[in-house]
């Protein structure tokens, strides 16, 4: 299987504050990849180094045999082809559900105004929201706006989609339409790499698992290794202890 | 989107207006006439027109001179310096001579001699004798001569009397009627009008007289004196300047104008 | 009554003043607009020493009276139409009100969308032109209107730099007609009144036109 994304030794700081420490994986085409690990261990800003939002201050990001992290790269160029889902769902507040999923197709691919719509509505029915279509994100519930937010991701035909806590910000009884739309998509070969904290949901879809601690990564491998048999004590803890808040799944 | 396209012809819409606020001039010189317009029987402003002594005289002064003038409105208060400043190329419109003004613009020889008088409200008892007395409120137009005269003859002299600025002459007027102020003291012709037409009486005459010339910007670059003066003295012997002065100021004498320059020598 | 002959028969002189208030109105808010909008892009986007200059600029701006500005612009060494120099003075006063108001709906625009966008690979430019000026006037409508109300009555100084407008043509009513200050004055009230009342309900149509579920509601 071809290797869709490269991160090697990823470092990043804010001040004295070291994040990231020498962050390595590999991610093939079509798997799907799930870091966990507790707060403040880096998870969201590995994902934001990944498509450069946040620069990583050493290392290399490598997507599709183009390095993201050389100067040189036309990041923008790259970043339409990373789709980003982010925690707060983040749809640009003055346009409807379809000027937002066709946003990218028009405004960053350049497509015209219909094939934008149409590639939109197609996305639409893929999360299940194409009634939803005229409606504004401020009338949608959260697990809503956060499908729209996948299908404006999708819309850009990404070769990986970037997942940052995708139902942290979700009421409970929204999380579930939101985990399935990304299961499906996983079922489609959609190159992910998914920042959750939902623990069932990430046995169930991973291909591969990460366990990130402090900014290292102490553990990686196959989700029913990970999850049932951790290696490292303090994976175990950690899994424990988040069983113990929400629940064996 | 919509908000694109109204954007878009809003802009259209703005850039086409442009030219239209801005004109073009002819072929002629054309200068600047700077008057405070609200002045009669000077000038003043009647359904857009500018009418009035200074009109009539300035219209035949360039038939024959071979100009135009531009007819441009500024505040009393402005309207010195801005002619100083070259903003106004002739000023005219009661411009009264003073030394201190020829300092600092070119006048040009003295065209009119007017009387100064005060004013009352009609049913005010006061005399020539005590009107300057008593703590009244004595008014007249900021800036003027008239005002200053009550200013340098009166109050610093020790007269018993409140001196009352205004921006026009209309407010003093509005406010001698409702008995805000005791008196108005103005220059002969607007006196006599005023008296005419409001409620309003003078009550003391011949007070100073003031010299009413035209000016222009220091060093006269564009040559207008000699053209002005000309100008009026043709009006005077073509008989043009007795009709004026008859039609705005029947109380007026008729002299030889312009008059000699010793006039405006200290 | 006698004034109000008086008033009836010079409504087209009144006309005229109002075309030229209405005039000053439109060249300064627009001259306002883009140089406020300018100001407060340089003041939100622009790097720390531009920020700072632009910040100083406005806050020069607001506290100078329109008066000694207009005069300002008056002397200056060279020839100007007082139209243009009107615009130009009153404009730049607007500008500093503009340019908060704007910099003010700037900074409540989420950030997280502009993110978004990033993240999708837009380029800035495209960025401020699709999310952030259509929100710019979304927000800006209705502190917007104010402005407008504010500028239309002061169109009544520009009769310092020889404009005739609303309040000049009043005063050369009142000197021919040897009249009634009072009414003529009030009518002149009348007509700032009705002008601004009828630009306001422009605005507040436009303001609806423009609102979308997600923003807030100035009236209801």
């Amino acid at each position: 299987m071809p290797i869709t994304l490269q991160v090697e030794n990823l470092k990043k700081s804010f001040g004295n504050l070291e994040v990231l420490k020498k962050v390595s994986f590999n991610l093939e085409k079509g798997k799907t990849m799930v870091v966990i690990g507790p707060s403040g261990s880096g998870k969201s800003t590995l994902l934001r180094c990944i498509n450069q939002l946040t620069p990583p201050d050493s290392g290399s990001v490598v997507l599709d045999g183009i390095e993201l992290t050389n100067n040189k790269t036309d990041l923008n160029e790259a970043r339409s082809e990373i789709g980003f889902v982010f925690q707060n769902f983040n749809l640009i507040t003055h346009l409807n559900v379809l000027g937002n999923v066709s946003f990218g197709p028009l405004r960053v691919k350049g497509k015209s105004k219909k094939d934008s719509n149409d590639i939109a509505m197609e996305e639409l029915k893929k999360v299940g929201l194409e009634d939803k279509a005229f409606s504004y994100p401020a009338e949608l519930s959260g697990g809503q706006q956060q499908r729209v937010s996948i299908a404006r991701a999708l819309a850009l035909n990404p070769k990986l989609i970037l997942f940052d806590e995708p139902t942290s910000a979700l009421d409970p009884e929204l999380i579930g339409e939101v985990l399935d739309v990304i299961i499906k998509l996983a079922k489609e070969g959609m190159t992910s790499l998914i920042v959750t904290h939902e623990m069932g949901f990430a046995r169930s879809i991973a291909d591969e698992a990460i366990f990130l601690e402090n900014g290292i990564i102490l553990e990686k491998g196959p989700p029913k290794d990970l999850f049932s048999n951790p290696k490292n004590k303090r994976t175990m803890d950690f899994l424990q202890k988040i069983s113990q808040l929400y629940g064996e799944e | 989107m919509k908000l694109n396209s109204k954007f878009f012809v809003l802009i259209i819409v703005i850039v086409l207006l442009i030219p239209s606020y801005v004109f073009s001039a002819g072929n002629v010189p054309v200068y600047k006439f700077g008057i405070d317009a609200a002045c009669p029987p000077w000038t003043w402003v009647e359904k857009g027109e500018v009418l009035g002594f200074d009109r009539e005289l300035i219209d035949f002064i360039c038939q024959e001179e071979g100009f135009e003038v531009e007819w441009t409105d500024i505040p009393w208060s402005t309207i010195i310096s801005a002619t100083s400043q070259g903003k106004i190329d002739i000023l005219g419109g009661g411009l009264s001579f003073t030394f201190e003004r020829a300092e600092i613009i070119d006048y040009a020889r003295v065209h009119f001699k007017i009387g100064t008088h005060a004013l009352a409200r009609k049913d005010s008892t006061l005399t020539a004798e005590n009107v300057f007395t008593n703590g009244n409120k004595i008014a007249s137009q900021a800036g003027s001569t008239e005002y200053k005269w009550v200013q340098e003859e009166l109050k610093d002299k020790g007269a018993d009397i409140e001196l009352v600025g205004y921006e026009s002459w209309d407010d003093a007027i509005s406010d001698l009627e409702t008995g805000r102020i005791q008196a108005v003291v103005m220059n002969q012709p607007q006196a006599v009008a005023y008296s005419e037409k409001r409620d309003v009486k003078i009550v003391a005459e011949d007070l100073f007289v003031d010299l009413i010339a035209y000016a222009v910007t220091p060093g006269d670059p564009y040559n207008l004196i000699p053209k002005l003066e000309r100008g009026i003295k043709k009006a005077y012997d073509s008989g043009l300047w007795a009709k004026l002065v008859e039609k705005y100021m029947p109380w007026s004498k008729v002299e030889e104008v312009p008059y000699p320059a010793d006039l405006q020598q200290k | 009554m006698h004034i109000f002959s008086v008033i009836l028969s010079e409504l087209p002189q009144f006309l005229k003043g109002i075309l030229i208030a209405i005039k000053l109105a439109a060249g300064l808010l627009t001259f306002g607009f883009i140089l406020g909008m300018t100001m407060a892009m340089l003041e939100v986007f622009g790097n720390k020493i531009i920020s700072k200059i632009t910040s100083f600029i406005r806050k020069l701006l607001w506290g100078i009276p329109q008066i000694i500005l207009l005069l300002l612009v008056f002397y200056l060494p060279f020839d100007m139409n007082p139209m243009i120099a009107a615009i130009i003075a009153l404009g730049l006063c607007s500008s500093a009100f503009q340019s908060q108001i704007f910099r003010g709906a700037i900074l409540s625009i989420d950030p997280g969308q502009i993110e978004a966008a990033k993240a999708m690979g837009l380029k800035s430019w495209k960025i401020l032109l699709y999310i952030i000026l259509p929100q710019i006037m979304i927000l800006s409508v209705g502190p917007w209107t104010n402005e407008f109300s504010s500028e239309i009555k002061d169109t009544s100084l520009a009769y310092v730099v020889g404009l005739i407008e609303i309040m000049r043509q009043a005063r050369y009513i009142i000197t021919y007609t040897y009249g009634n200050s009072l009414a003529i004055f009030f009518f002149a009230g009348l007509i700032y009144f009705v002008l601004t009342k009828i630009g306001n309900t422009i605005f507040f149509k436009i303001e609806d036109l423009l609102w979308v579920p997600g923003f807030e509601k100035r009236r209801e």
